[in-house]
């Protein structure tokens, strides 16, 4: 197990000495916890009400259920809920890890910022200062992994469900890495989230069904993401042209291409994170035939006997333990 | 390319009385909303930004603009008197322009928001006039109008400004604090608005405003 995993055991709100505050969105704030046994940890408060602890605590539980090698990448890639947190027997929020420096930026001027998504899709300026976005082999790279990601999630039945282009981050200073941001989104698939989720403009499915996100919705935001990184172009959907950047390895192009072009054709038919991890490696793919499916044989049907059973006669037999009927 | 954008315009007073602290204050947070706001390229996409400053003369300072396309910032100067009515005419004069050249560009644009601050009454009395005009609901891109007043404003003159919400300086904090409180409201709105996660069934773009803000008394529009 990662060493701050909690193996379920509830935090209480009052063991936390919290630090600064890190960032504040719609659904809490984040503090740094800066002293007790959970220092070097981070806090996620919830200031909106309903946040759902079973939920919550099947998120927490889930690293349980993974192999070693699983739970390391979990934990490596992503801030995974690691604990609730409780006051009074009433959730309050959750532990995670911090943000590895990696992915955080100097913009101009002196500002910090999360290297987001968002930086791979809009043409680079001058203001965004040290965060650089990598060359076309380094997306490609960058997107490989994004999908890697995806992978182990999908494997495990989980839903990101509100993927956008502030919640998934990317280094390429030193190696190339991502990360993942709000796992408090994250469900079985079929559950629904701790808190409901909102799809961000832009990175919503249309054809999502009404019971909400699920793997297929994924399958159709991870094909945004592959197309729109390796396009630069941030609202291209599948069903339109992909203009894929200059100097991606013609094998990736031709299969990013069908691939994307495939997402297009409707629920249920989006190629699964394999299918992209596959497209991704440039891999020479070799098309076969599904074999026909067996026409029915037409067997001779078997003679059938006379039962004989209009003469047979019928021995009556008593049932275990019957007796005679006493007269 | 077909873009959505909300645009933001600054209606900043500088007359003689904002000489000294209050000017420096905004000039001071200028940078800060310039920062925050031009280097998040989904916000600045978005979200377009325009000071417009006034005495009893008013003029454009930066014209509507992605931030992270914007190298510097025109400082405000205090001096003069103080005309509400120059403000909202070329304020509407301004908007028509930019709706058109955008709509013409081929964009999506929506309501403009106005951050107006003020820290006087006006020294013209038919301010209203133009004012009326700016607001008039026959007129399709009438902006959503946020009023901050401090200082000698009157809040009831602010809260006729306002068309949605209404904050006064309550004193509690310093007209440097109350003024760097204002920025950070007017940041975080532009931030919200642009990186709304909320997306409706047309992928609408909407104003995000502040309920409450540090130092300030929210009044309720005074609806027309």
């Amino acid at each position: 197990m990662g060493h701050h995993w909690f193996g379920g055991t509830d935090v209480e709100r009052d063991a936390l000495t919290l630090g600064e505050e890190l960032g504040r969105g719609g659904q809490g704030t984040v503090h740094r916890v800066a002293g007790g046994p959970h220092a070097g940890l981070v806090y996620k408060h919830y200031t909106l009400s309903g946040a759902d602890p079973r939920v919550l605590e099947r998120l927490v539980m889930l690293p349980h259920d993974l192999t070693d090698t699983e739970r390391a990448r979990l934990f490596a890639l992503s801030c995974w809920p690691l604990a609730r947190v409780v006051s009074k027997g009433f959730l309050t929020g959750f532990l995670m890890r911090e943000i590895p420096e990696e992915f955080v930026g100097r913009t101009r001027g002196g500002g910090s910022r999360l290297q987001e998504l968002q930086y791979l899709i809009f043409q680079s300026k001058p203001m965004w200062g040290d965060i650089v976005p990598p060359d076309v082999h380094g997306r490609l790279e960058l997107v490989r992994q994004y999908v890697s990601l995806f992978q182990l999630l999908h494997s495990r039945g989980l839903v990101v469900g509100d993927v956008s282009m502030s919640n998934l981050l990317w280094t390429a200073g030193g190696g190339y890495g991502v990360f993942m941001l709000d796992c408090d989104g994250v469900r079985r698939s079929g559950d629904s989230p701790v808190l409901p989720q909102a799809d961000t403009d832009s990175w919503d499915d249309p054809e999502q069904p009404p019971t909400g996100a699920d793997l297929e919705t994924d399958r159709y935001k991870l094909s945004l993401l592959v197309g729109r990184v390796l396009s630069r172009h941030k609202n291209v959907r599948p069903g339109e042209p992909l203009d894929l950047l200059p100097g991606l390895p013609s094998a990736v192009v031709d299969a990013v291409t069908r691939r994307f072009e495939a997402a297009g054709k409707g629920y249920g038919t989006r190629p699964d994170a394999h299918q992209w991890g596959v497209a991704l490696g440039g891999r020479t793919e070799i098309p076969v035939r599904r074999p026909k499916a067996a026409a029915p044989v037409d067997l001779p049907l078997a003679r059938l006997q006379s039962s004989g059973g209009a003469d047979r006669q019928w021995i009556p037999v008593r049932k275990p333990g019957e007796e005679d009927s006493p007269v | 390319m077909t873009q959505q954008i909300l645009p933001f315009y600054l209606v900043c007073d500088e007359s003689a009385s904002m000489d000294g602290v209050p000017v420096q204050a905004i000039n001071d947070a200028l940078p800060d909303l310039h920062r925050t706001i031009g280097a998040n390229p989904v916000v600045s996409d978005k979200a377009h930004f325009a000071i417009i400053a006034f005495n009893h003369e008013s003029k454009v300072l930066l014209p509507l603009s992605d931030l992270s396309d914007v190298d510097s910032l025109p400082a405000l100067q205090a001096s003069g008197g103080t005309s509400y009515g120059e403000a909202f005419r070329l304020l509407r004069e301004t908007i028509t322009q930019d709706v058109d050249r955008l709509k013409q560009a081929g964009h999506k644009v929506y309501r403009p928001a106005v951050f107006f601050l003020s820290d006087g009454y006006p020294g013209d009395s038919d301010w209203d006039v133009a004012y009326k005009q700016v607001t008039d609901l026959s007129w399709g891109p009438h902006p959503n109008i946020l009023a901050f007043g401090f200082g000698q404003a009157d809040p009831q003159v602010i809260q006729q400004v306002a068309t949605v919400q209404a904050f006064m300086a309550d004193g509690t904090l310093n007209p440097a604090q109350a003024l760097q409180e204002f920025a950070r409201s007017l940041t975080n709105s532009i931030v919200n608005s642009g990186n709304q996660a909320a997306s409706s069934p047309d992928g609408a773009v909407t104003l995000s405003m502040p309920d409450q803000v540090p130092g300030y008394t929210a009044l309720p529009a005074d609806q027309l």
